[in-house]
């Protein structure tokens, strides 16, 4: 009985603390917008690892929080000069938010997920309900319209009979680069 | 007699009747139950009126629960909180089951056809409960349940009533294997629908939960799970709960289980969910604590919690 509880014990302890296998929370936070204020959200822009780590040490030297207009200038100049071409580009591939609209919607009449893309590109969406339960995933294609071409995209939404009615979380996924929203659909 | 109430039950399934169901109702509200797959019926608290109002019977004098789970980045806040208490022959509980989400964008397209936030909200659903158990001599024990659900959401409201009926029979046996127990739940056995502000209804979803118990070895609890969910799909579920003598007054559990889920919007999809959990058992005081992997869901990992005191 002994060896039984703690066999158990055991596959607990190794099922809590196993990495998971989702999505970096960063990536979800990450900012498209390489004029952001937030420190937090330019290290999310620079991508990897390697890019961060000099970033965190440069802003480090003007203070990490609370800087005033004239660091952020300065930290802005910091970016471009170091690495423009990265921060052009991916500046670029989705421009502003990602929003559902109109939302809340009522089932039956049509609703579209809306971003602005910098250049044609592979974009996923994936549709989550309130308990985190994957509902639907979307790829459209680079190119492809609506949802996959340069400028504003209003990808429709099915609400008669894809979804029944509920709170909905949206993943925009283009690139690496994770944007997230979410939208009611009432009866 | 245990044939004909077998045969009852058989008629009743087959007679029942088939009807759409669009109302979503979580299925999950007791961590006890979530670490063994999710059985239902065999609580041994308050919390039981949320699956089988019957499982009072195993409620002593008084009990009180709380309940908690977050998801989606903890945007979504589940929490219910339960009480029972003992009357002459019977028992009562009662219970309110609430989800939240705030910071709801409330979007519109502008005249350029580009999408605008206008301003923002919150929206609840929530379930009120009360039931009322009843032994049946030394080996049974029957339940009802009226629930109330209410959603509160932007220029919307919708509210409507539903009964559960439950029944728990227990076959003591003394031996090996102690006691087998069957416990049955008709959710929302009488079709209702919850009504909206803006004139539009939606049908409550009814269930039939079967489900077994063996309780052998004086530590082991086997359990096992049938759901019939009308117009969707069948589900099931199994779990082993030990509860082992060498801890000084068997003050922890331990369990383990498996059980399946339907796609919300597509019934024929179905996924499979692995759970383990541990008690703790001090003196009335029961802490239960459940984990869920599901890689369907946006956050594999799923925790959920559950406190009571039972005295």
């Amino acid at each position: 009985m002994k060896y039984l509880s703690l066999f158990l014990v055991l596959f607990m302890t190794i099922s809590v603390t196993a990495k998971p296998l989702i999505i970096e929370s960063s990536q979800f936070q990450a900012g498209s917008e390489h004029t952001s204020s937030s420190i937090s959200e330019q290290h999310s822009i620079r991508g990897d690892t390697a890019s961060f780590q000099p970033l965190e040490l440069r802003s480090s030297a003007f203070g990490f929080l609370g800087f005033d207009v004239e660091d952020e200038d300065i930290l802005e100049t910091y970016f471009i000069s170091e690495e423009p071409d990265l921060l052009v580009q991916e500046s670029l591939i989705v421009i502003g938010d990602f929003k559902v609209a109109p939302s809340p919607v009522t089932q039956g009449r049509t609703s579209y997920f809306c971003y602005r893309l910098g250049n044609d590109q592979d974009v996923s969406i994936l549709i989550y309900n309130r308990r985190g339960q994957l509902i639907e995933s979307r790829a459209i294609n680079s190119g492809v319209s609506p949802g996959g071409q340069a400028g504003y995209q209003k990808v429709p939404i099915d609400t008669a009979s894809d979804y029944s009615a509920g709170l909905y979380f949206a993943f925009l996924k283009v690139d690496g680069e994770v944007k997230r929203t979410k939208f009611e659909i009432q009866p | 007699m245990i044939y004909k109430n077998a045969l009852f039950l058989l008629v009743i399934i087959l007679a029942f009747p088939l009807f759409g169901a669009d109302y979503y109702i979580d299925d999950i509200y007791n961590a006890e139950e979530i670490g063994r797959g999710n059985v239902e019926g065999f609580s041994t608290s308050s919390q039981g009126i949320w699956s089988n109002p019957a499982s009072l019977k195993n409620v002593k004098n008084i009990s009180v629960g709380l309940y908690s789970a977050k998801f989606m980045d903890s945007d979504v806040n589940y929490n219910n909180y339960t009480a029972s208490f003992k009357l002459k022959s019977f028992k009562i509980g009662v219970g309110y089951y609430d989800v939240r989400s705030s910071d709801i964008e409330k979007n519109s397209l502008d005249d350029s056809g580009e999408a605008i936030t206008d301003s923002s909200y919150s929206l609840s659903s929530s379930i009120t409960k009360i039931a009322i158990q009843k032994p049946m001599k030394e080996w049974g024990s029957v339940g009802a349940a009226l629930s109330r659900y209410k959603y509160s959401g932007y220029n919307l409201t919708g509210k409507g009533y539903g009964l559960d009926l439950g029944g728990i029979l227990s076959i003591p046996i003394k031996k090996r294997i102690e006691t087998i127990s069957i416990s049955t739940t008709f959710k929302n056995i009488i079709p209702q629908k919850v009504d909206y502000s803006n004139g539009s209804s939606e049908k409550i979803p009814s269930s039939l939960v079967l489900s077994g118990s063996v309780h052998f070895l004086q530590e082991f609890e086997a359990y096992i799970q049938r759901s019939i969910h009308f117009k969707k799909a069948q589900l099931s579920g199994v779990g082993l709960s030990y509860r082992p003598r060498f801890i000084p007054g068997r003050a922890m559990s331990f369990s383990l289980g498996r059980n399946t889920y339907f796609n919300q919007n597509d019934a024929s999809e179905i996924h499979s969910v692995f759970s383990t959990g541990v008690g703790l058992h001090l003196l009335g005081f029961e802490f239960h604590f459940a984990y869920q992997n599901d890689p369907n869901s946006y956050s594999e990992k799923q925790f959920y919690y559950t406190s009571v005191i039972n005295f």
